[in-house]
């Protein structure tokens, strides 16, 4: 198994769980279950048991492996050299499930959904555009940039919101940018985070097909996962494009007057998507944007950048629900964190962490204290009442 | 040689399901249009006085076997003495219930007799002296219209579709004598399902309940429980502890294919919808006029379920009473009635 | 334990499913062919079935050309060896005439234990298992969610009518699956390209002694007469009479006339 040596470097100092000060925990499976096999150094030790033959693949072995979110704050916190390569051997781990089959129904749907429908909700490909319905966007031909939108932005009834309000935008802009509407096929990212690496290369390999049929050369995602597969993932095989994140190109568009923020007296705070923040290292853009908003008062969470708690929805959950509710789970004190520091609006960046953090106020009560808001929908006043 | 529809009863609990009236019914229905004589198969636990109630749906014969030891040998005896019995009367139709037990029975009669099968059947028409017989297939995404050759003509009725019919006549009740033999496959045992319950991925009707029950799920089993349905729950229900994971209907809990589906304080996420899309009739209720539900809904009510749903079971409780086990009212005996 | 798995391709019911221009068949351009759900359960169990009794899985499946993916798809699961049925002219046969051909290739291969799926998600059927169990004059034991083999005897749980029944039966014996059963292993698709090595025997009609008048179109007992879409859900329909009580009774009232909504 490749980075199988990896395990042998860890020896439980127990970083990996932690927040930058060692104040809280920040393994979002570790809040959520408790357990230290539920914590990257156990599931680091967990594995190596299992490549010396001491335990067998289990159900619990699988759900164990498949609760990661692969938010990253390991990555961060670890302070050995296996850091680098932490994220994937857990990969590696879940792709030798994956080939024996052994992986959880949930787990095993998501990729079936994926490969026979196109999407994890088996809904036609046709559906897919229905998002972009009198906005204004056009479908992809030759413009300079192409909006990927992907399976939650084109699907998830929150994820076309955000999609639209992103859109929207960029209409406004004036900006050449066009989408691919039904054409559009899954990026693959949370495929491949959940060890179906043959099936990612599948997806790949058809994605860089179309875009360079196309014409493609810059690429905005909605989603940070998009973003990750894209910018780090599609050079391996032969997919090099200029991949920015939506919150890049608003801050352009800022600067170059594109657009104008509408002014906002709203008290609202800022969520780091992992795959946007530790995975792709953009913390400053987003943090721009809102300081570009006239009237508007931004606190920093406690847990904030490279330190910001996940909303547990990476690492396939959003789709697999692995990792589940619960007062622990992730979300809901994500929620209470946003709450302390007393803002009206919780500004978010991705489709998933926009679902997860939603689902999360709902379960909280606080729907009257908070409310989700994704960069576009701040950039116009703050979320439609 | 006069014609002849055979119906073929199931006892549940020591009453006819709703699906055996709703079978004979559209036996007495097809026996009027070609004049023929509806025989009515009992077997099992029925004594005569029970079984005489098929009177009241146009049974013209009943053939009663009251054998308790039919249940025990499981299909194979019910198909022996089922194969002697059409041989006999040489029906041209059979009609039975698309229940579980219906259709394992139908499709081992239909191979046993060579005789051609209409499984889950919701509607028969007769043209020109043939007859069409409609069925879904696909998952009911497609509706299929099928012509049997040969006679008998098994159909196995989907249940809760054809309407029962009240059509009283003075039937005869004459004892079925059978020789049960001994099956090849024997029962050792039944145990109905705790509380109950109803498997959802198979059941029929199903109210589910989510977010807006706050927690209280007693009027959605309430309704449940007199449409005979299954009770289902949202993933926000299941996370908060009210349900558990077992009753979730979605994405990442069951996927259910009803014919009518209740979304009582649900949303409507694309993750919920996923599992239950694909029921035939969907009614949601819920406070929020804005709820995605209703895009994807055949009917909607805004309000509040603890005020809607004790309407609708008060008015379900009206209209269709349950006057005892034996004699359910059914749509058209009650507008007779009144008017 | 010899055990004999029946397997279908079907399309796959959550695409897109249209008629073709003839009214009795379906476009097949856009369709996405898969196993069987049903039968997906059957392979899984009869792979745990060997992994603890010990023995062989053979895969058997009736169709055309495209059918092979899915007893690779059960090879890559873990079965030892396919057996594929392929002539044109068992094209359109019904339910009796697909249980007599796979009752007909049965006698040539050893079985202790035959499983199948109750249905397949094209016909919704119901019935090949039981046809072919009729024909191998061996008894049949449908939906069933849970099963233990001792001795030569099978006991299956089987749920009927939110019951569940157990059942026992000496082997041979063919049982149909239910879901719930088990959850069957994934399979990756260079496995599913891998178990090409896998050997598939090919059988046509003649092989199996078949009069290919008895099946196929001339065969049918059942035959398609028409295919409809059923109607489309056109945008919901809101009750917004007075009261609760108003909306009620209009609910109940459209309600009634689609399901039957009185009780036995």
């Amino acid at each position: 198994m490749e980075y199988a040596d990896l395990t042998r470097l860890c020896f439980r100092c127990g970083y990996c769980k932690f927040s930058a000060d060692y104040g809280e925990f920040n393994c979002p499976s570790y809040l959520k279950f408790g357990f230290d096999t539920y914590a990257p150094g156990g599931r680091m030790w967990l594995i190596k048991a299992w490549l010396t033959r001491q335990i067998d693949i289990s159900a619990n072995y699988m759900k164990i492996l498949y609760t990661c979110a692969t938010c990253g704050n390991c990555k961060e916190q670890c302070v050995m050299d296996l850091k680098t390569n932490l994220l994937d051997l857990f990969e590696a781990a879940k792709s030798e499930l994956v080939e024996e089959g052994a992986v959880p129904p949930a787990v095993r749907d998501y990729f079936k959904a994926i490969s026979i429908n196109g999407n994890p909700y088996k809904e036609p490909q046709s559906e897919r555009g229905k998002w972009a319905e009198g906005i204004g966007i056009e479908v992809f031909d030759g413009h300079e940039y192409l909006f990927y939108v992907g399976d939650v932005g084109s699907y998830d009834e929150r994820g076309k919101k955000m999609a639209t309000s992103v859109a929207s935008v960029f209409v406004d802009a004036g900006l050449s940018i066009g989408m691919l509407g039904e054409e559009e096929i899954s990026d693959g990212n949370d495929v491949k985070a959940l060890g179906e690496k043959w099936l990612f290369q599948y997806l790949a390999e058809e994605n860089i097909k179309l875009f360079n049929a196309r014409g493609v050369k810059k690429i905005i995602t909605l989603d940070p996962h998009a973003y990750n597969a894209f910018r780090v993932e599609y050079p391996k095989f032969g997919g090099n494009f200029e991949v920015q994140h939506y919150t890049q190109l608003f801050l352009t568009l800022i600067k170059n007057k594109a657009i104008h923020p509408e002014s906002s007296d709203l008290k609202v705070t800022y969520h780091d998507p992992c795959y946007l923040g530790r995975h792709g290292g953009v913390y400053d853009a987003p943090r721009e944007i809102l300081k570009c908003v006239p009237g508007l008062h931004f606190s920093e969470m406690g847990r904030n950048g490279k330190n910001a708690l996940c909303c547990g929805g990476g690492g396939g959950n959003f789709f697999t629900d692995m990792m589940g509710g619960g007062e622990e789970s992730p979300a809901r004190i994500r929620v209470r964190e946003a709450l302390e520091t007393g803002c009206q609006g919780l500004v978010v960046a991705c489709p998933l962490c926009a679902k997860m953090l939603e689902d999360a106020v709902k379960a909280e009560g606080v729907e009257t204290r908070i409310r989700i808001q994704d960069l576009a929908e701040t950039l116009k006043g703050g979320v439609e009442r | 040689m006069s014609s002849r529809v055979l119906v073929i009863t199931e006892r549940q609990d020591g009453s006819f399901g709703k699906v055996t009236y709703e079978a004979l019914s559209e036996g007495r229905r097809i026996a009027d249009c070609i004049n023929a004589e509806v025989t009515v198969a009992v077997l099992g636990d029925c004594r005569e006085a029970d079984a005489l109630e098929l009177e009241e749906y146009g049974a013209d014969t009943i053939l009663l076997a009251e054998i308790a030891s039919l249940s025990s040998y499981g299909t194979d005896s019910y198909v022996n003495v089922l194969e002697k019995l059409a041989k006999e009367l040489r029906p041209q139709i059979i009609l039975l219930g698309a229940t579980d037990h219906g259709k394992d029975l139908a499709a081992q009669l239909s191979a046993r007799l060579d005789a051609g099968l209409a499984m889950e059947c919701t509607g028969i028409k007769l043209e020109n002296g043939e007859f069409t017989f409609t069925r879904p297939m696909y998952g009911g995404k497609v509706i299929a219209d099928i012509k049997i050759k040969g006679y008998p003509k098994i159909v196995a009725v989907r249940p809760n579709v054809m309407k029962m019919e009240i059509n009283r006549r003075k039937a005869v009740i004459k004892d079925l004598a059978v020789v049960v033999g001994k099956g090849r496959t024997l029962v050792i045992g039944k145990k109905v399902q705790s509380e109950g319950k109803i498997n959802l991925t198979e059941a029929d009707i199903i109210v589910s309940g989510g977010r807006g029950t706050r927690g209280d799920f007693g009027p959605i089993e309430a309704l449940a429980s007199l449409l005979d349905g299954g009770v289902g729950a949202s993933r926000a229900a299941v996370d908060a502890g009210w349900r558990p994971h077992n009753d979730q209907v979605g994405q990442t809990g069951k996927v259910v294919s009803p014919t009518l589906y209740i979304a009582c304080g649900i949303s409507g996420a694309i993750q919920h919808l996923a599992g239950m899309s694909t029921a035939k009739y969907i009614v949601a209720i819920n406070i929020d006029s804005e709820a995605p539900i209703f895009a994807k809904s055949d009917f909607g009510i805004t309000g509040d379920l603890f005020k809607v749903i004790p309407a609708i079971v008060n008015e379900l409780r009206t209209k269709f009473p349950a006057t005892g086990i034996s004699r359910p009212l059914c749509p058209a005996a009650v507008s007779i009635a009144l008017f | 334990m010899e055990i004999v798995v029946l397997v279908k391709q079907v399309p796959d019911t959550e695409a897109m499913i249209q008629i073709a221009e003839d009214g009795v068949s379906l476009k097949t351009e856009k369709i996405t062919w898969i196993m069987n759900p049903y039968d997906e359960f059957a392979v899984e169990e009869a792979l745990r079935i060997r992994a603890s009794l010990g023995g062989r899985v053979t895969v058997l499946a009736l169709g055309p050309e495209s059918t092979v993916t899915a007893i690779r798809t059960a090879l890559a699961m873990g079965a030892d060896k396919g057996i594929h049925i392929n002539d044109p002219a068992a094209e359109g046969s019904d339910s009796l005439s697909t249980g007599k051909i796979l009752a007909a290739a049965l006698k040539d291969i050893p079985y202790d234990l035959i499983i199948a799926g109750q249905r397949a998600m094209d016909d919704d059927g119901y019935q090949v298992g039981a046809a072919v169990a009729e024909y191998l004059d061996i008894p049949q034991i449908s939906m069933v969610i849970k099963q233990e083999i001792v001795g030569g005897k099978i006991i299956c749980h089987r749920t009927e009518d939110g019951a569940l029944v157990t059942v026992e039966s000496d082997l041979p014996v063919l049982f149909t699956t239910q879901r719930g059963l088990n959850e069957p292993r994934y399979v990756t698709f260079p496995n599913i390209l891998k178990a090409k090595k896998k050997p598939v025997e090919i059988k046509t009609l003649e092989d199996l002694g078949i009069d290919p008048q008895t099946v196929g179109p001339a065969g049918q007992k059942v035959t398609i007469v028409a295919l409809h879409s059923p109607p489309k859900r056109i945008g919901v329909r809101m009750l917004v009479r007075e009261t609760d009580q108003e909306n009620a009774a209009e609910l109940v009232r459209i309600l009634s006339e689609k399901v039957n909504v009185s009780r036995a």
